[in-house]
């Protein structure tokens, strides 16, 4: 599963090219996250604007990311599309993940960082 | 697997697919039936066909989500639990009326443990990281966004039908 990189500070940037984190991809989800978590940085910063749909075998992936990283290493969403965010909202999940409207460093706003 | 709609059993006129539906399309409402072998690929091919077609109908767009996340669960339950990512043959029907979506999931494959639906609880998530559940979502989702759920097993077939509000 595709998923590019970029350092913003202490962050670690992480854009989803794929449409969907779904049963389909479920596992290759998490190898990829694995992988591109090699690197270091902290918080991670994961941006879902591509992302359209989240099924609940994504939303396991995206806990076993942030079990994987650990206390340490926070991780974050940014840019939820509206189906994506419902499912967060109704699974309480949106309680547990930082939620960021826009990714950080993507508009010119200090404070955003 | 394969994927393919097999048309009504009845000539449908154009309007049925329109996006105005008539007094007696309301009445009776526009239907689909989609066959296909259980697959978490093929499922993503059936919801986008239906995507499609709903939208062809009018169906907004945040309804649309709600539905191809519910069939996503479903028919995911399918795949994992009633044939245990074993092939088999699934059946889902759909009827659009003006007001709600209405669905049915036919397969042959395991039953429900105990005969019934699933409480759907959702799981909590308040406790420490390392205890964060990774699964048993689903069917708390599914209760959460249909209405009518019922589940029935009949010659060696699972039936679970629900209705999703326009």
């Amino acid at each position: 599963m595709q998923i590019s990189s970029a350092r913003l500070g202490d962050g670690l940037i992480l854009r989803v090219e794929e449409p969907r984190i779904d049963a389909v991809v479920a596992i290759q989800f998490k190898e990829s996250m694995r992988q591109a978590t090699a690197q270091p940085g902290s918080p991670v910063i994961l941006d879902m604007e591509n992302v359209g749909f989240l099924d609940s075998s994504g939303l396991g992936a995206l806990v076993a990311v942030m079990k994987l990283l650990g206390e340490e290493r926070p991780l974050h969403l940014a840019a939820l599309r509206p189906a994506v965010a419902r499912v967060l909202r109704l699974t309480r999940m949106d309680s547990v993940f930082t939620l960021h409207d826009t990714v950080p460093g993507r508009v010119a706003n200090p404070q955003d960082v | 697997m394969m994927v393919r709609s097999v048309p009504p059993s009845r000539p449908a006129p154009p309007a049925l697919l329109a996006a105005r539906l008539t007094a007696s399309d309301q009445a009776e409402g526009a239907r689909c039936v989609h066959h296909f072998g259980a697959s978490p690929q093929a499922t993503r091919s059936v919801l986008s066909d239906i995507e499609q077609a709903l939208e062809r109908c009018g169906v907004p767009a945040s309804t649309r989500e709600t539905i191809e996340l519910v069939l996503a669960e479903v028919i995911n339950n399918v795949v994992e639990h009633a044939y245990a990512e074993r092939p088999g043959p699934v059946e889902l029907r759909l009827r659009a009326t003006a007001g709600a979506i209405d669905c049915v999931i036919i397969d042959e494959g395991t039953g429900m443990p105990g005969g019934k639906l699933p409480g759907g609880t959702r799981p909590s998530v308040g406790g420490a990281l390392a205890d964060l559940p990774e699964g048993g979502f689903g069917w708390s989702l599914i209760r959460d966004l249909t209405g009518d759920l019922s589940y029935r097993r009949t010659g060696g077939k699972n039936h679970l039908s629900f209705r999703i509000p326009i």
